[in-house]
């Protein structure tokens, strides 16, 4: 059965009111786990990082492990949202808005990871790329800090993306904030601050799909950028294991089966605990299980290509290392096989849809795949480093209490911000389930973009304002008011209307040049920094050139979607003028559920006039604006 | 169209406008092979047959790969164009024949079998190369046939993901075999996943001018979706390459530049290599990435053609310096080139009447 959109705005908003005592037990767990994990970090500070697990050969234990796969969480967050947006997905609107909001605290748990297991915490802006005036040399040619620029670029490209998507939704709550609590009350304000404005106006719908789409193409390749470059930390080095070119793609495929997965392990309780299941169906989960199928499919393709490979070179220390990882010690020989179960086998279940559907099963699922996608990272990192070319130089790992109650206080931490975001944010796209609406109606006649286009609103100072039951009406209204001569008119929807912006001759928005010259700028002045700092120190480093321009291709890149995002951000606002809290002093609240409205500037001689086209339309309400 | 109406009549495409035309460029192609066989260097023929038989493969069995994949995928929005993939199909024949003939021409082209003592062992055994490799590319081809034939009676999806699985799988080998093995102190775990990628890049370019010229032309909105995944292609082919290349960079060991270090640092070899990164690799990028001239006609087709050609290259690129210190590329490469395409479009096109004007539940997904 269809849901209205008044019924969306409800079962989405819903969840945003003052939780039950219960919800606040559980996040103050979860706290109190955080809180556990920061006190052993400060122990760990206090006493150094003896009291780790890592010693000599493996000095990359839990937290390196840890830093990898919760990047690789974060990865199917903008996947999901991103790429299905390109493709015009439609099992997208009801995962996206969650998924996205999982990439933005996956980040920032992954965040703390190198914090962490960098000992001296306070020489943490050592890591930062800056040219050399302080005699610290940041080295482009090295994967740490091409670690840096790649993390910090997908963790402000993701926020921004996230960030830019909830603007509607946020509308949204701030109106129906203020039906229920009131303008003045705390929630309100939040909302309405956090909301910049938005009316739903054509004008601002028509920056917002065109800026939105620009973010996702440039996200996109951020996905499988950073990742790679996590990668790099590894295949740069020349360790058996690491040392191997396949690792980019398999790192990539493998952060998305397990950011999948994840989705999966929070969405599945959060669809029932919030009483989602009118807008999150189970096609839903269906379609992010049969993604997973693919991305399975990958993984195992390179489980097999890595021994296959290493035999097939002949390297001896290639072959050692890959026959000891498989039945060297039971330890890392059950790891090693319990990986092909958890992230192939078991995954592969999938195939059967009667799996598929059932959500249970999902759950489970999903939650061996990230034990085994951690296991993955695990046996990566620590393996090759304790079981090199030497074998005198061989050694063992096993994690101390520290580091096992930081890692627990690391779900704490991303859970606790996730529990934060269910009660304080729209969990779901509603502005894009309504659009998914409007599009399962009959296909309107294509209109033509009319010749000219209309005027700005902002400077009217009266006119006339009319509600609308539907869309239709509005555009009806609309080209009434273009034929009489109308040229200050705006429309407020609660979703794109394309038809709309036709009848009021926009073209396509101005928004573009900001991302291209952004990019543009953003790659000239990667390489620039790169080439800079190489010029400045003129330094040969593991016998590469002092300037390198294969490895300034991944600044570069960094470079150009960071800049090409923040100029599309600034471009967005600008155009679509948001920023003040308050929308236009004729926004009706019920615009951003299910009506539709018009403002119609003009001068005060012209109001009568005015009010007389529009009401031939049959409006639901009209009122004079002085 | 019912399931138990003759599947026959309306031809949707019009590349048979030309088969006397195309008869006498195979005829002539193939004349010009034999001939470089028999009077000229039969290295380079048989190098010839091989990076062809490299290149059309992938186009051929990726077109209909790409039906496949749009259809496991539910991309109703690509779901009419689906027919000008499926003429790739015809290629089957041509592919095997063409493979066969490489088997008599192995010791001018097989690299590994020059080499002895290899750790590799019964793995490159030439007898056991070609058994695995043949019997791999007619179980594709067979997928191929088998999912064209049932798309007459609906909607095989499940032998779509199959389809498309079986070409990453095949490719895979086939790069490991007869492109990796060329040198075979060279390894690259990549290198089956660049290779098949780059191949449904081949195909994705194949079909957008098979879309292109078929009847009714794909409309602008279609024109628009094939720019996008024709630049997608480019940008993960690229992604690929580079993924290989800075481990390889990076670690500077012996045994593995041995494939970059001609490709990258040699004359004339760097020039192709720069070629190929404006026309191939990045080129479409910049080249497409205008809304408007992914729609235009003239301008896609040019594009598609470009990457084509760009990627013919690259296969002769792939194979050429592995074998040979000389750049050779001319008639004998150029007359098998020819024969191939002449048998890929006469193949195509003999088929494509024979397909039924419409599918059964064409464009019902949504």
């Amino acid at each position: 059965m269809a849901i209205s959109y008044s019924e969306m705005n409800d079962i989405v908003l819903e969840p945003l009111r003052v939780p039950r005592r219960l919800y606040f037990v559980v996040v103050s767990g979860l706290a109190a786990l955080v809180c556990w994990a920061a006190f052993c970090w400060l122990y760990q500070i206090e006493r150094g990082l003896g009291v780790a697990g890592i010693n000599h050969p493996a000095g990359w234990g839990v937290y390196i492990t840890s830093f990898v796969f919760w990047v690789g969480i974060a990865h199917s967050g903008t996947l999901i949202s991103a790429i299905l947006y390109l493709v015009r997905s439609r099992w997208r609107t009801a995962v996206s808005r969650s998924a996205e909001a999982m990439t933005v605290f996956a980040v920032m748990t992954a965040g703390l990871f190198p914090l962490i297991h960098l000992g001296r915490v306070w020489v943490v802006f050592f890591l930062l790329p800056y040219p050399s005036e302080r005699q610290l040399w940041p080295n482009f040619v090295s994967p740490l800090v091409w670690d840096v620029v790649a993390v910090s670029t997908y963790f402000t490209v993701s926020a921004i993306f996230w960030y830019v998507g909830l603007w509607p939704d946020l509308a949204s709550a701030r109106d129906r904030s203020v039906r229920l609590l009131g303008a003045d009350h705390p929630r309100t304000k939040f909302y309405r601050y956090l909301a910049l404005g938005w009316s739903g106006s054509g004008n601002e719908w028509r920056h917002h799909g065109r800026g939105f789409l620009f973010f996702a193409a440039l996200a996109t390749p951020l996905v499988v950028s950073v990742h790679s470059v996590v990668s790099w930390d590894f295949a740069m080095g020349l360790l058996p294991g690491w040392h191997t070119t396949i690792f980019a793609p398999y790192f990539v495929a493998g952060a998305i089966h397990s950011g999948l997965a994840m989705v999966l392990t929070l969405m599945v309780p959060m669809r029932r605990l919030l009483k989602l299941e009118r807008v999150l169906s189970i096609d839903q989960f269906e379609s992010v299980a049969q993604t997973m199928i693919v991305t399975t499919l990958i993984v195992g393709y390179a489980y097999l290509i890595e021994p296959f490979i290493a035999w097939y070179s002949g390297d001896i220390f290639e072959q050692q290392f890959a026959w000891w990882r498989a039945t060297g010690s039971w330890t890392w020989g059950l790891i090693y096989w319990s990986l092909f179960l958890f992230n192939v086998l078991i995954p592969l279940s999938f195939l059967f849809r009667k799996v598929r559907r059932n959500l249970v099963v999902l759950f489970i699922v999903s939650i061996l795949v990230n034990v085994g996608m951690w296991l993955e990272r695990l046996l990566i990192i620590t393996g090759s480093l304790s079981h090199d070319f030497l074998p005198h130089n061989w050694g063992h790992y096993f994690p101390t209490w520290v580091e096992f109650s930081i890692l627990t206080g690391s779900f704490a931490w991303f859970l606790f911000w996730f529990f934060a975001f269910s009660r304080l944010f729209p969990t779901i796209a509603l502005s894009d389930l309504k659009a998914d609406a409007e599009r399962d109606e009959p296909p309107r006649p294509k209109i033509k973009r009319a010749r000219t286009c209309i005027q700005s609103v902002r400077k009217a100072t009266s006119g006339v304002a009319a509600v609308f039951r539907s869309a239709d009406a509005l555009m009806e209204a609309v080209r009434n008011a273009r034929e009489a001569g109308y040229e200050r008119i705006e429309t407020y929807s609660p979703h794109r209307l394309i038809g709309a912006e036709q009848l009021l001759g926009r073209g396509s928005s101005p928004v573009r040049y900001w991302c291209l010259i952004g990019a543009v700028s953003g790659l000239t002045a990667g390489f620039g920094l790169a080439i800079y700092a190489a010029v400045l120190n003129n330094l040969i480093v593991g016998a590469k050139p002092p300037v390198a321009l294969i490895p300034y291709c991944v600044i570069g890149f960094e470079g150009t979607v960071l800049l090409g995002t923040i100029a599309n951000l600034l471009g967005l606002l600008f155009h679509a003028r948001l920023g003040p809290p308050k929308p236009p002093r004729w926004y009706d609240e019920r615009f951003s559920v299910d009506r539709f409205g018009l403002f119609v500037g003009c001068t005060p001689e012209r109001v009568a006039s005015a009010k007389e086209v529009i009401a031939s339309t049959a409006p639901e309400e009209v009122h004079v604006v002085e | 169209m019912s399931s138990s109406e003759p599947i026959m009549a309306s031809s949707g495409q019009r590349s048979l406008r030309g088969p006397a035309v195309w008869s006498v460029v195979l005829i002539l192609g193939l004349g010009g092979w034999i001939g470089a066989l028999i009077v000229g260097d039969p290295h380079r023929a048989w190098r010839a047959l091989l990076i062809n038989f490299l290149y059309f493969t992938p186009l051929a069995s990726g077109m209909v790969t790409w039906s496949a994949v749009i259809m496991a995928a539910r991309g109703a929005a690509m779901e009419p164009m689906k027919r000008s993939g499926l003429i790739g199909v015809a290629f089957a024949p041509v592919s095997l024949v063409m493979f066969v003939a490489l088997w008599f021409g192995r010791s001018y082209w097989a690299g590994w079998m020059h080499y002895e003592g290899l750790s590799q062992g019964f793995w490159l055994d030439d007898t056991f190369v070609f058994a695995r490799d043949g019997i791999a590319l007619v179980i594709l081809w067979a997928l191929a046939a088998i999912f064209v034939s049932r798309l007459r009676r609906g909607r095989p999806k499940v032998l779509a993901a199959w389809l498309a699985f079986t070409y990453c799988a095949v490719f895979s080998l086939v790069a490991f075999d007869l492109v990796m093995a060329l040198d075979p102190l060279w390894f690259s775990t990549l290198f089956g996943g660049y290779f098949f990628i780059s191949g449904m890049y081949i195909a994705i370019s194949a079909w957008t001018i098979s879309a292109i010229f078929q009847r009714p032309p794909a409309d602008e909105e279609h024109r628009r979706d094939f720019g996008k995944l024709i630049v997608a292609f480019s940008l993960l082919t690229t992604y690929m390459m580079f993924s290989q290349l800075i481990p390889i960079w990076y670690g500077n060991l012996p045994h593995e530049v041995r494939f970059v270090v001609p490709r990258l640092r040699l004359s004339p070899w760097r020039w192709f290599s720069l070629f190929l990164v404006l026309t191939v690799y990045l080129g479409p990028l910049v080249l497409l990435l205008g809304r408007r001239w992914k729609g235009s006609i003239p301008y896609l087709t040019a594009i598609a053609m470009l990457v084509l050609v760009g990627m013919w290259v690259e296969r002769w690129w792939l194979v050429t310096p592995t074998l040979s210190d000389r750049v050779t590329l001319g008639l004998t490469e150029l007359s098998i080139t020819a024969a191939s395409l002449a048998a890929l479009i006469l193949c195509a096109g003999t088929f494509s009447r024979r397909m039924p004007p419409e599918f059964p539940e064409e464009g019902r997904e949504s």
